[in-house]
């Protein structure tokens, strides 16, 4: 890419959520009043990615995605030709992904609205309720059920090996992990009960609480990778042995019991150590 | 756990059914045929469109019986056949009460 292309671009970091509809569209829309339009590589890790131009009135639809948007779904993740050549007919055009939703773009004012039928468009959002809820599940078996059932009950002593603070850590970063997908199936299941009682809400009020999610996301992943270094610190040392001592090299009180202290001093003599070449005669 | 089946068609996928009862026809098809025959008052817009053109799929009233490039054409099915007769007969009952209630307030008003 050339320099002048890379002067046009521009990156800002959402202030809502992916599954927050209302609130991307709109902030999509008031980006492209300030001359910033979504570019075809879209959002990563919650940034969104800009053409710089000229300010213009631009209409943003999320639309929920039939099939998963990841690169190993089918389709590659982009939306169905059939889907991209319809909305194109009608003056949409496909930009790029956020999260399970694709997103479409107009400049023509008198395009008529992606949706006209919010029963309709409940159902499709539905399926990406469906999504969420899967992913929550999954989210729970693998964060939460199988640890526990591959540390066959033995918490306490991985706490110990791992470090209490660190197991709590992590369980904290768990919990906050599936309390933002628990908070996501709950935001979809409003706006589909919304959609069901015929209202097509499009416009929001995104800047209310655009300071907690820039803040709030950044913290937890910045949180995340700490953790996991700390983890990896410790497996490593566990592996490497990096925690074992030679006994002779420890100069401080031994937290157990040894022979010295069963065994008077003066009887230590007539203690039959153990030989292992007296089993193999 | 089983797929929940539409339990009734609103008045976009009836006309997407009606569509399709006259011929095979491509989304962009259907959706012109739509704009013609109620003269634009119901205007089905493209993702409510593909919706439900996927939803029928898999409820098996419609199925894809040409693939050319990035258009589909779709044709009805017995299944869609028998939504939309249901759909016909439903609207009708309606009428016809609410015909029957005019006629009704009508004989009252005379007297």
């Amino acid at each position: 890419m050339s320099d002048a292309e890379e002067r046009k671009r521009a990156y800002r970091l959402a202030p809502c959520p992916a599954y927050d509809i209302e609130g991307t569209e709109s902030w999509l829309e008031d980006m492209a009043e300030k001359g910033l339009v979504l570019s075809g590589d879209g959002f990563f890790a919650g940034v969104a990615c800009f053409w710089k131009t000229e300010p213009r009135q631009l209409r943003y639809r999320l639309e929920a995605a039939p099939e998963g948007t990841g690169l190993w779904s089918g389709n590659g993740g982009l939306p169905a030709e059939e889907a991209v050549e319809i909305n194109e007919a009608y003056g949409w055009k496909y930009v790029a992904n956020r999260g399970q939703f694709h997103i479409y773009c107009t400049d023509d004012p008198s395009a008529r609205e992606m949706h006209t039928d919010p029963d309709v468009q409940a159902l499709a959002l539905n399926i990406a309720n469906k999504r969420a809820r899967a992913n929550m599940i999954t989210a729970l078996i693998y964060f939460m059920i199988f640890p526990l059932i591959h540390l066959r009950g033995g918490v306490l002593l991985t706490a110990v090996h791992m470090g209490s603070g660190l197991m709590l850590g992590g369980l904290l970063l768990v919990l906050i992990a599936l309390g933002r997908t628990v908070a996501r199936v709950l935001h979809l299941r409003r706006l589909r009960k919304r959609l069901s009682a015929g209202e097509a809400p499009h416009r929001k009020n995104w800047r209310r609480r655009a300071l907690y999610h820039r803040l709030s996301r950044p913290i937890f992943i910045g949180l995340t990778i700490i953790w996991l270094g700390f983890f990896f610190q410790g497996w490593s040392n566990e592996n490497l042995g990096g925690n074992i001592m030679p006994l002779e090299e420890f100069t401080g009180q031994i937290p157990f019991a040894t022979l010295a202290d069963m065994v008077p001093a003066g009887e230590r003599a007539g203690v039959i150590l153990f030989n292992p070449w007296i089993f193999q005669g | 756990m089983p797929r929940k089946a539409l339990s009734g068609l609103t008045e976009s996928m009836f006309y997407v059914l009606m569509a399709l009862c006259r011929q095979p026809m491509c989304g962009i098809e259907v959706a012109d045929f739509v704009d013609t025959k109620t003269q634009g008052e119901v205007r089905i817009g493209p993702a409510t469109l593909y919706t439900i053109l996927g939803k029928f799929e898999r409820e098996k009233y419609i199925e894809v019986i040409e693939v050319s490039g990035r258009r589909r054409t779709y044709s009805i099915t017995a299944a869609g056949l028998g939504a939309y007769a249901r759909e016909i007969r439903r609207l009708q009952r309606c009428l016809d009460d609410a015909a029957s209630e005019e006629s009704q307030l009508g004989r009252e008003s005379r007297e």
